[in-house]
C-alpha cells in the first residue's frame, strides 16, 4: 500500500442494539442468579441415620404445632403482612402492525406498533426497558415504589402520571401528558411536568449506531440495477452520519408514513455502506409486515448482496415464512 | 496519583459505591455509561465482535465484583477498561487456539477502487489478528492497545497493570514476531509496516 492509500487501524465495529440487549439481559440474569455454594455438599457417613433423624425432627415439629395452636401468647401482635414482591421474571413484548395493550401491576402500557419492551423489576420497583419504538404509560399514583422506565442511557422515574417514551435507535423522547416524571440522562436529572417534553441529544460520543455488522464483512459489489457510482459510504466516510440520520428518520416514519419510509429505505439501500444493508433489510421487513409481495424481492436481493450481515438470519426466516404462507 | 475531588470523580465514586452495594439501578447505570469504552478496549484486543458478548458480560461481572476496591484514583471509565483488559487476558489464556487460519481465506473483491482498497484493509486486519492469535497473550494485548489503538505506553502500562518497561518489551517482542510471520504475506507485511513502522 502506498502512502496515498494509508488505511490506518481497522475501525471498531459497533455491536448491534440486539447484541447489546442480549449482553445486558445475560449480564443481569447472571447477577440475579444465586451465588454458587462455596463448599460441595459432603456425603453423610452414616446415611441410615438420616431416616430416623428426619422422622424425629418431623415429629417434633408436629408436636410443637399442635401444642401452640389455639393458645396464642399475650405478646403476639398482629403485623401487616408485607407485600411479597413478584418474582423477577423479565418478559418481553413486541408489538406487530397494531399497538398492544399491556397491564403491568397497576400500570397500563400501550406498546405502539413495532415497538418492543422488556418488563422486569429493579430492586423492589417495577421497571420497563424500551428496546425500540414508542410506548404510552399510564401509571397509577404510587406511595412506596417508583416505576422505572429505561431507554438506552435514559432513565425515567415515575410516581404516578401519564406519559410517552419513544425510542428510535438511540434517540429518546419523553413526553408527559399529566403528572410529573424525573428523566435521568448521564448523571443529569430533568424534571418534566404536564405538557413538557424532553429529547436526548441526536448524536453523542457514547452511543453506538444500531445497524452494524458484528464482524468484518468483505465489501460487496454494487447491487444489480444500481447506477454503478462509487460506494455511497463506508465507516470512515463523512457521509456516514447523514446516512445514519436518514435511516433514523425513516425508522421513525414507519408507523406514520410507511410509504415514505419505504422510499427512503430503498434510496438508502443503493449505496454500499453498512446503512445500505440495514436499509435494504428494513425495506424487506417493512414490506413483509405490510404483506407487500415485494418483500420477497427485497429480502432475496438483501441476502444476495449481504449474505453475512447480522440480519441475514432474520431475512431467511422471513422468506421461509413467506414460502409457508404461499403453500 | 491524587484522590478524586472533581464532581465527575465524586459522581464516579458515588456510583461505584451504590453499584458495589448491589443496587441494580446503579449497576445498570454503570453498565450503560461504560459499556462502549469496555467494548472498544475488548474489540481492539480481540479484533472482532465474535466472542465479545460473553466477554463483555464476564468483564462487567468482574467489574461489579471488584467495585468495592475502587478508590477514585483513576476515572471509573479507565478503571473499567483495566478490568476489561484483565478479563481479556484470562479469556485468551483459556480459549483454544484457532483451528483454521482465517488469514488464508481470500475475500472475493469486486467494485471500484475505494471498495477494493477497503476490502484489502479489512483483509489485512483479519490477517493481523490471525497472527496475533498465535503470540503470547500479554504481548498481544500490549501490541493491540499501543500500536493498533494508539495508546501511549504509559496508558497501556496502566491498563495492563504493568510497568512501562514490561510494556515496551512486550510491544517490541510482539512486533518482532509479527514481522517474522508477515515476511511471506504480501497483504499483511505492508499493512503492518504502516501500522507499526519498519522492522527494527
Amino acid at each position: 500500500m502506498s502512502s496515498k492509500e494509508r488505511t490506518g487501524p481497522p475501525p471498531v465495529e459497533p455491536m448491534t442494539n440486539a447484541a447489546w440487549s442480549r449482553v445486558e439481559r445475560g449480564l443481569f440474569d447472571r447477577l440475579d442468579q444465586p451465588a454458587p455454594r462455596p463448599m460441595p455438599v459432603a456425603r453423610p457417613r452414616w446415611p441410615w441415620l438420616a431416616i430416623p433423624a428426619f422422622a424425629a425432627v418431623a415429629a417434633a415439629i408436629v408436636i410443637i404445632v399442635l401444642a401452640t395452636r389455639g393458645a396464642p401468647t399475650t405478646t403476639e401482635v398482629a403485623l401487616p403482612t408485607p407485600p411479597v414482591p413478584s418474582p423477577i421474571v423479565p418478559s418481553r413484548v413486541v408489538a406487530g402492525d397494531t399497538p398492544s395493550m399491556v397491564s403491568y401491576g397497576d400500570a397500563h402500557l400501550t406498546v405502539q406498533a413495532h415497538a418492543a419492551i422488556v418488563m422486569g423489576r429493579e430492586d423492589s420497583s417495577p421497571s420497563v426497558l424500551v428496546e425500540r419504538g414508542a410506548v404510552d404509560f399510564t401509571v397509577a399514583p404510587r406511595e412506596r415504589e417508583t416505576f422505572v422506565v429505561r431507554a438506552g442511557d435514559v432513565v425515567v422515574r415515575v410516581v404516578g402520571t401519564q406519559f410517552r417514551v419513544a425510542r428510535f435507535d438511540e434517540r429518546v423522547t419523553v413526553t408527559v401528558e399529566r403528572g410529573r416524571v424525573d428523566v435521568q440522562f448521564r448523571g443529569e436529572v430533568h424534571q418534566l411536568s404536564s405538557g413538557q417534553s424532553w429529547s436526548s441529544p441526536e448524536q453523542t460520543a457514547n452511543i453506538a449506531p444500531t445497524p452494524v455488522v458484528d464482524e468484518p464483512v468483505p465489501p460487496i459489489a454494487p447491487p444489480k440495477g444500481s447506477n454503478g457510482k462509487p460506494a455511497a459510504g463506508s465507516d470512515e466516510k463523512p457521509g456516514a452520519d447523514e446516512e445514519r440520520a436518514k435511516f433514523d428518520l425513516m425508522a421513525s416514519l414507519e408507523h406514520e408514513d410507511p410509504e415514505q419510509a419505504m422510499k427512503g429505505y430503498l434510496e438508502l439501500s443503493k449505496g454500499n455502506s453498512k446503512w445500505s444493508a440495514v436499509a435494504l433489510f428494513s425495506a424487506g421487513r417493512l414490506a413483509f409486515d405490510r404483506k407487500d409481495p415485494k418483500a420477497r424481492t427485497y429480502l432475496t436481493i438483501f441476502l444476495k448482496r449481504f449474505p453475512r450481515d447480522p440480519n441475514a438470519q432474520d431475512a431467511r426466516g422471513l422468506l421461509s415464512r413467506l414460502d409457508g404462507a404461499n403453500r | 496519583m491524587s484522590t478524586a475531588t472533581s464532581p465527575a470523580r465524586e459522581h464516579d465514586l458515588a456510583l461505584a459505591q451504590r453499584a458495589a452495594g448491589g443496587d441494580r439501578v446503579a449497576q445498570r447505570e454503570l453498565f450503560q455509561a461504560h459499556r462502549l469504552g469496555v467494548h472498544h478496549t475488548l474489540y481492539r484486543i480481540m479484533g472482532n465482535n465474535r466472542d465479545l458478548e460473553d466477554l463483555i458480560q464476564d468483564a462487567f461481572l468482574e467489574i461489579f465484583r471488584s467495585l468495592k476496591g475502587y478508590r477514585g484514583d483513576s476515572t471509573l471509565a479507565r478503571w473499567c477498561q483495566t478490568i476489561a483488559t484483565r478479563s481479556a487476558f484470562l479469556y485468551i489464556g483459556k480459549r483454544k487456539p484457532p483451528s483454521v487460519d482465517l488469514a488464508v481465506v481470500e475475500d472475493v473483491v469486486a467494485g471500484d477502487h475505494d471498495t477494493r482498497r477497503h476490502a484489502m484493509a479489512r483483509d489485512a486486519a483479519r490477517r493481523l489478528y490471525a497472527a496475533l492469535d498465535r503470540i503470547e497473550a500479554k504481548q498481544r494485548i500490549a501490541f493491540a492497545l499501543a500500536v493498533i489503538d494508539g495508546l501511549s505506553l504509559a496508558e497501556v502500562a496502566a491498563l495492563t497493570e504493568s510497568t512501562l518497561f514490561s510494556v515496551k518489551t512486550r510491544v517490541w517482542r510482539a512486533r518482532k514476531q509479527l514481522f517474522a510471520r508477515a515476511a511471506k504475506d504480501p497483504v499483511l507485511a505492508p499493512y503492518l509496516e504502516e501500522l507499526a513502522g519498519g522492522e527494527s
